[in-house]
């Protein structure tokens, strides 16, 4: 079993912080079982538009203190038991960022915690691998901001296709809005472009543009398309469905190209988008068609939280991935390709 | 996996992504048989419409490249609506196995490689998937082919054909990592040697170089 070695370590417990976008996320986090301590976070919502990076971070900086306290309650345990302090310190919005990394640089220097600096995307692989209890699977994360498929080779998770343009959650989202199903984006717990495409009673098939150049994806002429068509009087529901099954079935073509190409054996959904029926059912039936094992997070660890920063601060603290408060600065465009992974061996398995 | 509807015999070659390939007998011509099933995820109206489009744009930019003077293997025989296309067989060694073994004939490779590109996208078609994996020296006369025009797609925007460029080198750098710089710095040669559109291609690729997937290097170069 993977967990095998970070077991064998001394015991650490790390508080983990997620700003990168739209959510104030607190995790408590620990190397024994059962690994998650604390989960919190709140969740910015535009009354209308799509999110204000100056609106979202001043709401973060308004409920950073409360979010801190639940997760220290719902642990059970105070500061001092604490050992580092993770900050995910990139990709994301400059203002959402920031405003998480002065609340852990502070607190980093208040309590004399070491800081540990946690790449948002990896936070996302990691979470589901402990979850999963898988070794080395594709990655799908598909977010409001990011689109991209990842496995990892030779000590980084490298970055096989990605969008070119928008991102998944980001089309489906600006669709909802400007076509007058939005906010709020979520209804029963599906989202409501989703919940359009079932009510759709003929399911017919528009002409839209499927575009995959060789391992990538770009959805921005989806997106144009699908609004022309609602403009030119195309039946929502029918724009809603082919733009469901077009944008979906392109990610998972492309993710079935690196399944194919690198020869893994697991397939891990993860990622906001990752809560969508719909989703879920089509990439379970790729995965089961090329012989893979399917894994989609859950929706509490699925969507931007804190216990995964925390949890990936587990694994980096224990590789002594540390840094001073003064050098911890956020970086918007920060790729997970960029990011040595020590905890994972040769093969791609924690080691 | 599902078979193609074919009367002749097939022995199967590889299982990809996007379709499987079989060695088959087409009218006594030894030929390849290249089957794009449909996906299980998909609306079988989409997946259908895929194969079909996708089908006939390959049998007919292999004919296209091949009236450019690009050596391919010919079409000869297309079933859009089940995704068939067969293509004769060409019997050779990949290049990619072919420049292992010939260590010094690696810039007359380069430089043939660089001409059939150039040739290529002088009139606007674009592989999508250039690798020395899809070149092969034909046994007889010992002609380079260019093979699987699977992901090819026809255009004349000088970032595409860049972006071509940049695939190849990044697969030669994977394939072939303590030969890219002689790889790489023939094959540049040769394809720019009458190449239409030089100025803005060789632009593209050069900030392609330092975009996307290559952000840190781009914001070391620009001291950030």
């Amino acid at each position: 079993m993977w967990l095998h070695r970070i077991l064998r370590d001394k015991e650490v417990t790390v508080l983990g912080i997620e700003s990168t976008a739209h959510t104030i996320g607190v995790g408590i986090a620990r190397n024994r079982p059962p690994y998650i301590l604390a989960n919190q976070y709140k969740r910015y919502t535009p009354v209308m538009g799509g999110i204000h990076p100056r609106e979202a971070s001043r709401f973060i900086a308004e409920n950073a203190p409360s979010v801190i306290s639940a997760a220290l309650k719902e642990a059970g345990i105070t500061m001092n038991d604490i050992n580092a302090i993770a900050v995910a310190l990139g990709p994301g919005l400059g203002p959402c960022l920031r405003v998480g990394a002065t609340v852990a640089r502070a607190l980093s220097a208040y309590y004399e915690k070491p800081l540990v600096p946690v790449n948002h995307a990896i936070a996302h692989i990691e979470i589901g691998n402990l979850l999963s209890g898988f070794e080395d699977p594709l990655v799908i994360y598909v977010s409001g901001g990011n689109t991209s498929i990842i496995a990892y080779k030779d000590g980084r998770y490298r970055v096989f296709g990605e969008t070119l343009d928008i991102a998944l959650g980001n089309l489906r989202d600006v669709f909802a809005r400007e076509a007058g199903l939005a906010p709020p984006y979520i209804s029963q717990g599906e989202h409501v472009v989703d919940l359009c495409a079932l009510r759709s009673r003929e399911k017919k098939l528009l002409e839209l543009p499927y575009i995959v150049k060789g391992q990538d994806v770009s959805y921005s002429g989806l997106l144009t398309a699908a609004l022309n068509a609602l403009k030119q009087g195309a039946k929502l529901e029918d724009v809603c469905y082919s733009l469901v099954e077009i944008s979906f079935s392109m990610i998972l073509e492309v993710a079935e190209r690196g399944l194919a190409h690198t020869r893994k054996k697991q397939v891990l959904l993860t990622g906001g988008v990752s809560a969508s029926s719909i989703l879920d059912k089509k990439t379970k039936l790729m995965a089961e068609a090329r012989g893979a094992s399917f894994y989609n997070v859950p929706r509490k660890f699925a969507g931007d939280n804190g216990a995964m920063i925390a949890w990936a601060g587990v694994l980096a603290y224990l590789n002594n991935i540390v840094m001073e408060p003064s050098e911890a600065v956020i970086n918007q465009r920060w790729r997970p390709d960029e990011v040595d992974v020590p905890w994972r061996n040769q093969n791609g398995r924690s080691n | 996996m599902e078979k193609p509807k074919w009367p002749f015999e097939l022995e199967p070659l590889s299982w990809g992504a996007e379709s499987n390939l079989y060695l088959t007998d087409y009218l006594g011509i030894k030929a390849v048989l290249k089957h794009r099933f449909p996906k299980k995820y998909m609306d079988p109206r989409l997946t259908r419409r895929l194969i079909k489009t996708r089908t006939i744009r390959e049998a007919s930019l292999l004919i296209e490249a091949r009236m450019a003077g690009v050596h391919v293997p010919l079409p000869l025989y297309i079933d859009s609506e089940n995704g068939i296309l067969v293509v004769k067989y060409i019997e050779g060694r990949l290049l990619r196995d072919v420049i292992d073994e010939e260590p010094d004939n690696v810039g007359v490779l380069a430089c043939t490689m660089g001409e059939i590109v150039k040739r290529l996208h002088n009139t606007d078609i674009i592989h999508g998937d250039l690798t020395t994996s899809n070149f092969i020296r034909s046994k007889y006369q010992g002609r380079i082919y260019l093979l699987d025009f699977g992901l090819a797609f026809k255009s004349r925007r000088p970032e595409d054909k860049a972006t071509d460029i940049r695939v190849l080198e990044r697969a030669v750098v994977s394939t072939h990592p303590m030969l890219r710089e002689s790889i790489m710095e023939k094959f540049i040669e040769c394809y720019t040697d009458g190449l239409r559109d030089l100025d803005n291609i060789m632009a593209r690729y050069r900030k392609l170089s330092l975009m996307g997937r290559y952000v840190a290097e781009r914001r070391k170069s620009l001291g950030a």
